[in-house]
């Protein structure tokens, strides 16, 4: 299983890959911001997106749009401060497949990955 | 009929509202003085510090509310502007062992030294803590900038000389920890 990490925090995409290498994921591919994601999900096979909202260049929520957009359905999970309602609706109305707002208990974060990752 | 994109909204909503479950309604809407803004945002501030802290790093941090004034100077600090409804410039600054604790917490490493973990620590505890604070406000259209963060040697933070400043203080048995915000 290939998962690819977009978050402009180097320690953020720590953070998640931890987790992910917790739950048996050991191919990881990871991007500052949502071009660089872009690119990177255009180049690779992934099974999973775990991406932040607000970064430079591209956003997280533009850069699901063209994740969406190419008609693909590989799951996309937005891990993001941004936790207003009406932020949470357009990121799942724009296809998101689940939503975590910061601050997490990391014991969170991975419960929600398990349910996405088949190792 | 409940859709899947309902429960999932229903679900993540659910999960915010019990994390921001200890912040009474600051919901003050409509047009508010600077003063009432501050002292608002203060709170949440003081209730978002301690949450992140705890949830993200397992570290106890408390506010102190000695009348200590003198100047602070610290080692390291993350700073974030808000703008829209809120225009406002938030500091968060710490005592290197702070964040070093915050870094075990986190990441499960020892660091001696700032390096580039270090940085991007303190720029995305400064995004959580007052992105948290921003949602415990509970006012639409606030968006925050994305943090700058200023390390090294005793420095300390000036500001323009027409800005109000609050100073919010905290301890922990690391060492001090500060926020200091102006509300435009």
């Amino acid at each position: 299983m290939k998962v690819l990490v977009a978050d402009d925090s180097g320690v953020m995409r720590k953070i998640i890959i931890r987790s992910l290498m917790a739950c048996g994921v050991s191919e990881v591919v990871e991007a500052a911001d949502g071009k660089e994601g872009w690119d990177a999900f255009q180049r690779e096979t992934v099974d999973l997106v775990l991406t932040d909202w607000n970064m430079p260049e591209m956003s997280g929520l533009e850069f699901l749009q063209q994740i969406r957009g190419s008609g693909s359905t590989v799951p996309v999970i937005m891990i993001t401060t941004e936790a207003e309602k009406s932020k949470v609706i357009e990121a799942i109305q724009s296809g998101v497949t689940d939503y975590l707002s910061k601050p997490f208990e990391q014991e969170e974060l991975r419960d929600k990955l398990e349910k996405y990752v088949a190792v | 009929m409940i859709t899947q994109n309902d429960a999932l909204i229903a679900a993540v909503l659910e999960r915010n509202s019990r994390t921001l479950s200890s912040s009474p309604d600051s919901n003050f809407g409509g047009d508010i003085s600077v003063e009432d803004c501050t002292k608002n945002f203060s709170r949440c501030l003081l209730e978002s510090t301690q949450t992140v802290f705890q949830t993200m790093c397992g570290m106890c941090i408390e506010p102190d509310f000695s009348e200590n004034t003198e100047t602070q100077q610290h080692h390291v600090s993350g700073i974030i502007s808000l703008s829209g409804q809120l225009k406002a410039t938030v500091v968060f600054s710490m005592h290197q062992d702070v964040i070093f604790a915050a870094a075990d917490g986190m990441l499960g490493i020892k660091p001696k030294e700032f390096d580039a973990d270090i940085v991007d620590l303190v720029g995305e505890l400064s995004n959580m803590v007052v992105g948290n604070a921003k949602e415990r406000l509970k006012m639409q259209g606030i968006s925050l900038g994305l943090p700058t963060v200023v390390l090294g040697g005793q420095h300390r933070i000036a500001y323009r000389s027409n800005m109000v400043i609050t100073l919010l203080k905290f301890t922990s048995q690391y060492g001090p920890l500060v926020i200091e915000f102006g509300v435009a």
